[in-house]
Order: C-alpha cells, then structure tokens, then sequence
C-alpha cells in the first residue's frame, strides 16, 4: 500500500509538472484559468445583465457566491476532460510496466483536488479578509467534497476504459460542459429560473452540490438531504464506474 | 504441494485480440457476439522454477519471448491458465519501454524504482545506488528523450538490477550497453543470482544463456518446443537454426550419389559407414570407406573426406592423398580405407560427411557422396568449451608475474 502512495505520488507530480513545464505561472495556471473565468462570470453575469442575489446588491458577495459553485463545477470539469485520455496518455506505462491500471483514472481525480484545494482556498481567504468567513465552513465544506470526489471517481474509472474505445469522446466533453455548466445554476441562482422550468431544474444532481458548496462555504450550514440523496446517488455511480473499469480493462490492452 | 518455488506456470497463455477498431471491442462486450480475430502470442506453458534457479529463454523472433517475459514481469496479465511469482521482481525488458522520454534520469529512475513497489523511503535510499550504478554522471538531470541507448539501458538496468529483487528478469536488451557495461550487468546478475535470487534471461547471445543459466525453455510459436539442462536446450536451438540456415542457403540437400562413370570402369563409392551416429567429444571416431578400384591403377584411386557442420561450415577435409596413405584391396576389385580420430575433438553440434573419390592429381573426380552420415556430437558441458572444436591448450605461468 505504501508502494502504490509512492507510485501515485510520483505519476501525479509527472502529470502535473508535464502539462506546466515551461510556462512562466507554472502549476498556477490550474488556478489562473479559473480565475479569468470566475472574472468574465462576474462581469457578465454580475455587472451587465445584473444578476443579483435575493437582497444583495455588491458584486464582491457575487463574486465570492460564483467561486464557490465554480469550485466545484472547475474540479467536476477536470476530471470528465481528462479521463477519457487518461489511458492513451499512459499507453506506455499501462502496456510496458507493472503498474497496476487502477492508479492511472486517479490521476485526473488528483489533479482536480489540486484545482479545487487552491480555488477554495482562496475563496476562504476572501471570506476572512472580508471578515464574513464561517469558523465551520470547511468542516462542513468537507462531506461535500468527498461527494465530488466520489461522483469524479465514478466518471474517471468509466471514462478512461470507455475513452479508449470510443475516441470521439474527448471532442464531445468539453461542449456537454458548457452546455452542464449552462444548465445548472452555477452562474445564475435558483431564483430567477422561471416556475416552469424549476422541475427540470430539481433533477439535476450537480444543482444540489453546488447548492451544498455554497450553504457550507458561504452561510456556514448543512444540506442533509441533499448531502443524503447525493451519497446514495455518488455510491450508485462510483460502483458502475468501477464495474465498467474492471470489465473492460482487459479489452483495453487489446486497442491500445 | 511444496511452497518452494518462485516461478510457477500452469497452462499459462496470452491471447491478443485484433480488433479492426477500437469501437469493435466494446460493441464486441455489449452485443456479446465475437467481432476479433484472436491471436495466439503464448500458448500451455508449463514450467516450475525453484528459488535461485536460472533460466534462459531462446528462440527465434516472433517466438513469443518477448509476451513470456512480459507476462513473467506482470506487465501483461495471462489470458489463459495461471501465472504465479513469488517475491519482488524486476523486469528490464525492451529498451526504452516504460520510460518517460521527457523527464529526466533522476525522475525516471524514482518512477522506475515506484513501480517496482518500493516506498517513498525506498526510494530515497536506493536512489544513489541507481544513480552510481547507472553512471549517467551530469546526464542524469537531463531528459531521457536527449540520452543515447547506451545511456538508456545503463539507468534501466541500473533500477532494474539495484533493488536486490527475488526474481530479475533480463531481455535483450543488454546487448546494448558497451562492452564495458555489459560485463559490469552480468557480474551484477551473477551476484543477485549468487544471493539466491531467480533469473530469467533472455538473450540471442546464446554463449551467455549457457554462461548464465543452468535451465533454459525454447520458445517456437508461442509454445515451449523443450525445456530442460541449459546445455541441451542451446544445442537443440542453435542445431534447428542451424539446419534451416543451410536449407536457405539452397545447397544441395540429403544424399547425392553421382554415378558419372560406372559404365567407363572408374571407381565408385560402395560404402560409407561410421561407427556411431552419436559421439560425446573426445570419444573415439572412425569412418569406414569401401570403393570399386574400376580400370584404374591401385594408387590412381584416393579418398578424401570432409566433416561439415550443418550450416555448411568446414570442419575438417583430408584425404588419402595428401596423408600418403594408399587404399588396401579387401576383395575382388574392392578398395577400403579406415579414417579414425581416437578422440574426436568436435564440440556439440550436428555434423555430416562428404566423401570424395579422387585421382592421384587431386583435380579429378571419379564419385562422390555429399550430406550423408549424419552424425551429433554433445559435449559434457560448457567446460569443455565452446565454437565448433576443441582446441589442444594450456594455460602457462606468466614470464614476468608480480607477486602481490
């Protein structure tokens, strides 16, 4: 066990140095990219077509409420981009070595922990500084992330072996992203979706996490139910993820 | 069942798939209708290996070495049958694989050794060992993409070889290395070995099978064609690779009996007999020869012989002629001569004779027999060397020796 920590220690500080070596910001382009973005959301959302929150009227408090769901939503969307290449990319190793296959979709779960710890971390920051931060956020914050982990676990395991057969799905990720990100109420609350399209709205599972995200980091409180119904549903996915990786990991040695 | 063994195969195989695209294997496992054509790379071995053992594993390419080692280092699963190994092993199989063109020595060696299951504090005590051992000097802060094969098989073999394992597994890949390089791996594997380590070493350089290994498995077409004493399995390989060289190399083959002159009275071949057709080196050998004398003058009428190896190499050839010697009459118009050797100095190998009949001028031929008395020589044991004959020797004091 302590050999697999070592060996995924170093395949993850491979994965993360190989994508940043050169680049003057380094690793911090995972927290630059979604910065500029937190940015243009704020801008857009926030300033031109003057989304608001129930009584709020500062952008800082926008701001620090868009952070929290892109925290999750960023971390979510590197996983689901990664995994489905994260085989192909390792082809050399999975076919040449002893590595066991199982390490190689945690990879991507690695690296959006990276993404995630530095993004909530700054929101934390911001929060103190602000002096509007909660003592039990992070505590509470927590049993949201392992959900966001499960649910990213679920995805990496049955995108990297399906990845493999289905090549085009690396080009399909990223506009179902936009068109996730667009769907969920992550730059726009709950509150000005219109009463006929809310039901469509109550199916959507990354709603309640971000929605968990935010009551934790920014209010200080839990959503158990939704925490509840989320873990029973992030269980469900994590054992089909791990069900497809088994079954189709040796099938995958044969087309790589 | 006994616990001593750190190798044990049973029935084990590996069969690839082909499929025509990627999509076809998943369309394969949902529709559950075959869309593949197998392919069998590796097919019933079976093979128990002791703690300690060594074994070389020979054959030509394509034989399915290559998918044997890999499946012995676990880089590739069995798709039939079992595959079992006992204690840590380390595999250096083709060069280059596994290794990541654009990190650099220090980072692929701390991959390689994480692979190999060590820890984190593993690691950072092994890790100056790889590097000395290695001897990439500034190299080894650059990316392995900028390093020669040399370079590459040194720091492979070096994380490969310095984590002690408990059974080393060695491809090809050697061969690389400088001579230098070379002898410095093999002593480290004799030294793992002498630890009591197992290893399965793979090589074309068939001297050092037979140097390293006291088993070896011959792998054709992804079955084991034999498997036994390192000695008799080399023989048997380096026998088949012979043969099928000379057959490409479109000689005439199998016996052939020229009878140009019969019906001109000119002496003909009767017989060719040996005495065996199995020697041990140093046995005693003896051809017997019986010819027609025909019309020609009792000294007109010479034989001579030539031993070739089954890749057509000469051996030896003498003949009658050319020792002085003249054919003794045993009957009506009947010639016969003896040729023995009383210790046969051949090493092991196939062998064949061609016996000529020639006049007293050497130039002229009267019969002759090509490709007949096949014959096999084994040897004890690499003590008695290798190449193709014995050769008579000593070792001698040095002149000037200086006494430590």
């Amino acid at each position: 066990m302590a050999a697999h920590w070592a060996l995924l220690w170093q395949l993850l500080r491979h994965d993360v140095q190989e994508r940043y070596v050169g680049t003057v910001l380094g690793v911090f382009w995972l927290l630059a990219q979604p910065l500029f973005m937190l940015l243009v959301y704020a801008l857009v959302f926030g300033e031109i077509l003057q989304v608001r929150l129930g009584t709020s009227t500062e952008t800082g408090a926008f701001a620090a409420w868009l952070l929290a769901g892109l925290s999750a939503f960023n971390a979510l969307a590197e996983v689901l981009t990664r995994a489905p290449s994260v085989l192909i990319e390792r082809r050399e190793l999975l076919l040449n070595s002893p590595l066991p296959p199982a390490l190689l979709p945690l990879l991507p779960v690695g690296a959006s922990l990276i993404v995630e710890g530095l993004s909530v971390g700054l929101l934390w920051l911001w929060l103190c500084v602000q002096g509007q931060c909660q003592p039990l956020a992070i505590v509470l914050y927590l049993p949201f992330l392992l959900l966001r982990l499960l649910f990213s676990l679920a995805f990496a395991y049955g995108l990297a072996v399906l990845g493999v057969f289905l090549r085009d799905l690396r080009q399909l990720i990223p506009p179902l992203l936009t068109v996730l990100l667009l769907v969920s109420p992550i730059v726009y609350p709950m509150s000005i979706v219109p009463e006929s399209f809310q039901g469509w709205f109550a199916w959507n599972p990354l709603a309640y996490l971000v929605e968990g995200y935010r009551v934790a980091l920014l209010e200080g409180r839990f959503l158990w139910e939704a925490f509840a119904g989320l873990l029973v549903l992030a269980s469900a996915c994590v054992a089909l993820g791990w069900w497809l990786f088994q079954h189709l990991l040796l099938r995958v040695r044969y087309v790589l | 069942m006994s616990v001593d063994w750190a190798i044990r195969l049973e029935d084990a195989g590996v069969a690839y798939r082909r499929y025509a695209h990627p999509r076809d294997a998943l369309l394969e496992w949902v529709l559950r209708r075959p869309r593949h054509t197998p392919f069998h790379a590796l097919q019933g071995v079976n093979l128990a290996l002791p703690a300690g053992a060594s074994l070389g594993v020979v054959g030509d390419n394509g034989a399915g070495k290559s998918t044997f080692l890999k499946m012995l280092a676990g880089n590739l699963p069995p798709t039939e049958g079992r595959c079992e190994i006992r204690g840590r092993h380390s595999a250096l199989l083709e060069l280059g694989t596994g290794l990541q063109p654009a990190f650099s020595g220090v980072e692929n060696a701390r991959l390689g050794l994480a692979l190999r299951g060590l820890s984190h504090a593993e690691i950072a005590a092994k890790l100056p060992a790889v590097l000395a051992f290695a001897e990439l000097g500034a190299f080894a802060q650059q990316p392995v993409k900028t390093y020669s094969s040399g370079m590459i098989v040194r720091l492979v073999f070096a994380v490969a070889a310095v984590i002690e394992p408990d059974v080393l597994i060695v491809d090809e890949a050697l061969s690389v290395g400088d001579q230098y390089f070379q002898k410095k791996s093999l002593d480290r594997m004799r030294a793992i070995l002498s630890n009591g380590a197992t290893l399965v070493f793979c090589s074309h350089n068939l001297y050092q099978v037979r140097e390293m290994c006291r088993q070896a498995v011959w792998l054709e077409q992804g079955k084991v064609r034999l498997f036994g004493d390192a000695q008799t399995v080399v023989d048997a390989y380096q026998d088949a690779v012979r043969a099928r060289a000379a057959v490409g190399a479109d000689l005439p083959s199998g016996f052939k009996h020229q009878q140009q002159g019969s019906h001109l009275g000119l002496p003909l071949l009767l017989s060719v007999t040996l005495n065996r057709d199995v020697f041990q080196t140093y046995e005693p050998f003896s051809i017997h020869i019986q010819a027609t004398q025909g019309n020609r003058p009792l000294g007109d009428v010479h034989v001579g012989i030539v031993i070739r190896r089954n890749d057509e190499v000469q051996c030896y050839g003498i003949s009658t002629l050319h020792d002085g010697v003249t054919l003794q009459t045993v009957g009506e118009g009947i010639l016969a001569t003896t040729f023995s050797i009383e210790q046969l100095q051949l090493l092991a190998g196939e062998y064949c004779l061609e016996v000529w009949l020639i006049d007293s001028s050497g130039v002229h031929v009267y019969d002759s027999r090509e490709r007949c008395c096949h014959f096999r020589v084994q040897q004890a044991g690499q003590h008695q060397g290798v190449g193709m004959v014995a050769l008579a020797h000593r070792w001698g004091e040095v002149a000037h020796a200086v006494t430590s």
